[in-house]
């Protein structure tokens, strides 16, 4: 039992302090449910922004995206290595956007990373065509 | 009579859309070509030797899209418009203000939707020469590429942003196996 409860309990012995005593109750319990769900929000938002902040850290640089490298020994695991590059477009939040309305480093990596993509697609299926950018 | 203006109206508003062409004499097999004719849009009239194909379609030459007219008379539409595709019959259509047309040029209207290179968005469906080929080497070489089973190309689209030259590339795909079907903007980066 919490102070709180413990001292609403107490409140409530004596008759004539019933009714403040019930309201006060009330108010206590009620402020200890708001206090948990705001306390519960809190962390919920705390905990999504670190793993938004932890995630987006974790996004490759312009310069390690561009240094990447696919040849036809990397077509067994396709998959894997598109799933890898569109993690990076989708950290950066540019998974799915119009390259008109980007600004120049959000437009150039996009499109570097777009070109690994179409290259390794285009590449795995056409082994004659295999080329980096 | 309600009838006669409106007729005139229709004709009036046609001819007013009607995209012209000077009818050049440059002789398309004179020129570097970088694809076979697609885009083909082929009009068959009667003939008196049977039948008369004129067909308009669109060639990379040299550095950009042309559209060109090739026409051909055969006993069957086949026959005919398979040799108005012939390339060496081919002449290139020049894009020219009428104002500009002597009195020994032919000039060539239509009705039929123009095609150019424009900007194009994912997802759209396009004529295949509404987008511009790839300027890289290997793509000039080998400009189709086979995906999930359809043919599909490289694109490339310049435009300008606040006085800067802005560089799109994009990968489209033919929609259909038929062989002058649209064509499906996959990607642009």
């Amino acid at each position: 039992m919490s102070v709180c409860d413990r001292m609403a309990v107490l409140n409530c012995d004596r008759f004539d302090q019933a009714q403040d005593c019930k309201a006060s109750h009330f108010w206590t319990n009620k402020t200890g449910q708001i206090v948990k769900l705001a306390a519960t929000i809190l962390v919920a938002v705390l905990l999504v922004g670190c793993a938004t902040s932890h995630r987006s850290s974790q996004a490759l640089t312009y310069a390690q995206l561009d240094a990447l490298r696919y040849t036809n020994a990397d077509c067994p695991k396709l998959d894997q290595n598109i799933q890898f590059i569109e993690t990076q477009l989708r950290l950066k939040g540019l998974l799915n956007v119009d390259p008109t309305k980007l600004d120049e480093p959000d437009r150039v990596y996009n499109a570097t990373a777009r070109i690994l993509i179409w290259n390794l697609r285009i590449g795995c299926h056409n082994p004659t065509r295999f080329s980096n950018k | 009579m309600k009838l006669a203006i409106a007729l005139t109206l229709c004709v009036t508003t046609s001819v007013a859309m009607a995209d012209c062409y000077q009818r050049s004499n440059i002789k398309i097999t004179q020129q570097k070509i970088n694809t076979v004719p697609t885009d083909i849009r082929t009009l068959v009239t009667p003939d008196v030797n049977g039948q008369k194909c004129v067909a308009r379609y669109r060639l990379h030459i040299g550095d950009a899209w042309t559209t060109v007219e090739g026409t051909a008379v055969a006993r069957t539409e086949t026959e005919a418009c398979g040799q108005a595709l012939d390339v060496k019959r081919g002449v290139a259509l020049g894009e020219v203000a009428p104002a500009t047309v002597g009195a020994d040029q032919q000039l060539v209207c239509s009705d039929l939707p123009d095609i150019r290179v424009r900007p194009v968005r994912r997802g759209e469906l396009i004529w295949e020469s509404e987008a511009d080929l790839h300027s890289h080497l290997l793509e000039r070489k080998q400009p189709y590429f086979v995906w999930k089973q359809a043919k599909c190309r490289k694109f490339i689209e310049r435009t300008s942003q606040d006085q800067n030259l802005i560089i799109y590339q994009g990968v489209m795909c033919q929609s259909t196996t038929a062989k002058n079907s649209k064509w499906l903007v996959l990607d642009k980066y």
